[in-house]
């Protein structure tokens, strides 16, 4: 009997596989033994994975600089390693009761957590993670003789990772071990795993009903990622039926491609730019150079699931590697965009977690904060944009001053490279991210002072309507075609063809095939978005007539009913 | 062996960074050294123990030193409590 599980579909597709369920947080309780002639044996093992991750949390350790805090809290976790009566309790399970070194940890990490359940201070009952994670590094120390906890050890050929959480790194992981997909039961759609996955075209779902293991290893599964289901051990028809749609499907796709090649031009004649969105510089691998070059590149990754700060030059690294692969393409580098919706790792935190991180300090707002984690990545910039065309991309302005603060900054980045004696650009371009409605509204001023605009839909939804698209209670009213939104757009289109600099949209909105015509109507002639999304937004674009929809346009920006402005939408 | 009430006046109570402050403290004599709260009891030189204590601000604590240092021991500590661990009151 087949089951039919519901969950978010994060990219679209139909992946049929085996399941393998991975429990990170899994510890082996299962007992087992030695003989007392392996005694010596054991408890050399168990010192000797003591020894390697006080090793390796010295490292990062050391590797934490200039953020006290967090040095404070790695010195503290190495007491754990220290702890004698630990160190004691198992050496005497070995010694005493022949344990394996394995099982005398998991029985007394059995132990521990019994104690800390019953401790009343929730600060102290918290630090039971300290010692979950210490275990978990000398279980899987003990394991591979590796402390990496990543998924790189298991295979994942062909097959579909069941989990509860996944991290961005595990992504690419997963992407690498050639998995066909993922399924995770927490998570959200807009989370920086999930952008991850849909731009490495990884098939995700989140939110699926994969807990209580209703999902087991080897079990056969069917993601359905358009109706957002998961068939659990199908029947064969259900293989047969899917697998054929799955077929044409892919038949569809190589039609689809096909538009790659022709020149990117409506049919009554006008040149759209269309140009990628990429999230690490890995990622420009996978472009096969039919896109008019990066229109947003991502940074957060480079900060991301790490203890220190990524330095200038492991910066200019990452981004000479999308610069050479783009060859004289534009590529455009958004500065530093933390907060909100995006994870927030220790190294890079300022304060503590902000109660509404969507209005709080990110972007342009913390840079000017940590004005040396801004210089720093705009010297690695211009000094990678050498010879190329640099444009850099300055995410949550409100206001003009902003822009002149962030300017300063670049000039005493350009001096300092100077002294240096360093290659670096003079000749890039300086834009901002149009995601604030304050800045949209002001867009005619603004466009006096920089060469470009991005307009960043995603946020300037959420803050335009007051809608926060992680909650579910209302994600349902996220709507980018809602009058207001489309006619901040059009005003900040219209403000930068007066002002004569170049627009464009980098949000989601550009990238679903839905919203084409509606931003052609607006008199975007400039689309970025992932690249999976390409050919079939090109292809509407090579159909489309924009003198017919900037005819038709205005009855869209006047409509608030959603249901006609849907079908209004559909008949541009 | 000589014993001392002594009580937590730092407002995190005996934390993680608190427990580590004092192993390391104890780390430097040779006495055995207890820590006894209710019916629990904890070697000084286990963060775990100490943190099993749970012990919040205001709780007292019966500090047990046995060995030969056991005098200059118990001073440390006793002055590593009322600096509240060092971290303020």
């Amino acid at each position: 009997m087949s089951l039919i599980i519901k969950g978010d579909s994060i990219s679209k597709g139909i992946c049929l596989g085996e399941a393998i369920y991975i429990d990170k947080n899994n510890i082996d309780y299962a007992p087992s033994f030695i003989k007392k002639s392996q005694i010596a044996k054991e408890i050399e093992k168990f010192k000797k994975s003591l020894t390697n991750i006080r090793e390796e949390y010295e490292k990062s350790r050391d590797k934490v600089k200039d953020n006290s805090t967090l040095k404070k809290l790695m010195e503290t976790q190495l007491y754990f390693i220290d702890d004698k009566s630990f160190q004691k309790n198992i050496t005497e399970k070995i010694r005493n009761d022949l344990y394996t070194v394995n099982w005398s940890i998991a029985t007394e990490y059995q132990k521990i957590e019994k104690s800390f359940e019953g401790i009343e201070d929730k600060y102290i009952r918290e630090r039971l993670i300290d010692i979950k994670q210490m275990v978990m590094s000398l279980l899987n120390f003990l394991r591979n003789n590796t402390t990496d906890q990543s998924l790189k050890n298991i295979n994942l050929r062909n097959k579909i990772v069941i989990t509860d959480e996944i991290t961005p790194k595990e992504i690419i992981d997963i992407y690498y071990s050639n998995a066909l997909g993922v399924i995770t039961s927490h998570g959200s759609k807009s989370s920086h795993s999930a952008i991850l996955s849909k731009s490495l075209s990884l098939p995700m779902m989140v939110k699926a009903d994969a807990s209580n293991n209703i999902i087991k290893d080897n079990d056969f599964l069917i993601m359905h990622s358009e109706n957002n289901e998961i068939i659990i051990n199908p029947d064969e028809n259900e293989i047969r039926y899917f697998k054929r749609l799955n077929n044409k499907n892919t038949s569809l796709n190589l039609d689809l491609k096909k538009v790659l090649k022709k020149k990117s031009v409506t049919c009554d004649g006008k040149i759209i730019k269309i140009m990628s969105n990429i999230e690490l510089s890995e990622e420009v691998k996978f472009l096969d150079g039919n896109c008019d070059g990066i229109g947003l590149y991502r940074t957060e990754y480079l900060y991301m699931n790490r203890s220190d700060l990524p330095t200038e030059d492991e910066q200019v690294f990452a981004y000479k590697k999308v610069f050479k692969k783009m060859m004289k393409k534009t590529v455009t580098i958004r500065t530093l965009d933390i907060g909100s919706d995006k994870e927030v790792s220790e190294n890079i935190k300022a304060g503590d977690i902000a109660k509404n991180p969507a209005l709080g300090l990110r972007g342009i707002r913390y840079s000017l904060v940590e004005k040396n984690i801004f210089k720093t990545q705009i010297k690695a910039m211009l000094r990678a944009g050498y010879n190329k065309k640099l444009r850099i991309l300055i995410p949550m302005i409100t206001n003009v001053s902003e822009i002149f603060k962030a300017k300063e900054i670049i000039n005493d980045a350009r001096d300092e490279l100077k002294k240096e004696r360093k290659k670096f650009t003079n000749e890039y371009a300086l834009g901002v991210m149009v995601e604030v409605p304050a800045c949209a509204l002001q867009a005619d001023i603004l466009a006096k002072h920089i060469d470009f605009m991005s307009i960043g839909t995603n946020d300037l939804v959420q803050y335009t309507l007051a809608i926060d698209r992680i909650d579910d209670e209302v994600s349902s009213l996220y709507d980018p075609t809602e009058p207001a939104v489309l006619n901040l757009v059009k005003k900040v289109i219209e403000s930068c063809n007066k002002a004569k600099i170049d627009v464009s949209v980098c949000g989601e909105m550009a990238g679903e095939a839905f919203y084409t015509k509606v931003l052609l109507g607006l008199g975007l002639k400039s689309f970025s978005m992932h690249p999976q999304a390409i050919p079939e937004v090109k292809n509407i674009i090579l159909r489309s007539d924009t003198e017919k929809i900037a005819k038709a346009i205005h009855k869209v920006l006047k409509c608030d009913d959603k249901a006609t402005r849907e079908s209004l939408i559909k008949n541009l | 062996m000589i014993s001392k009430n002594l009580t937590i006046l730092n407002k995190l109570g005996l934390h993680a960074r608190a427990a580590a402050k004092l192993v390391s403290l104890s780390n430097n004599f040779n006495s055995e050294i207890t820590l006894v709260k209710d019916d629990k009891s904890a070697d000084a030189r286990s963060i775990m123990k100490l943190l099993m204590l749970s012990a919040s601000r205001g709780s007292v604590l019966k500090v047990n030193i046995d060995g030969e240092d056991q005098e200059q021991a118990m001073n440390s500590i006793e002055e590593l409590f009322q600096n509240g661990f060092d971290e303020g009151l």
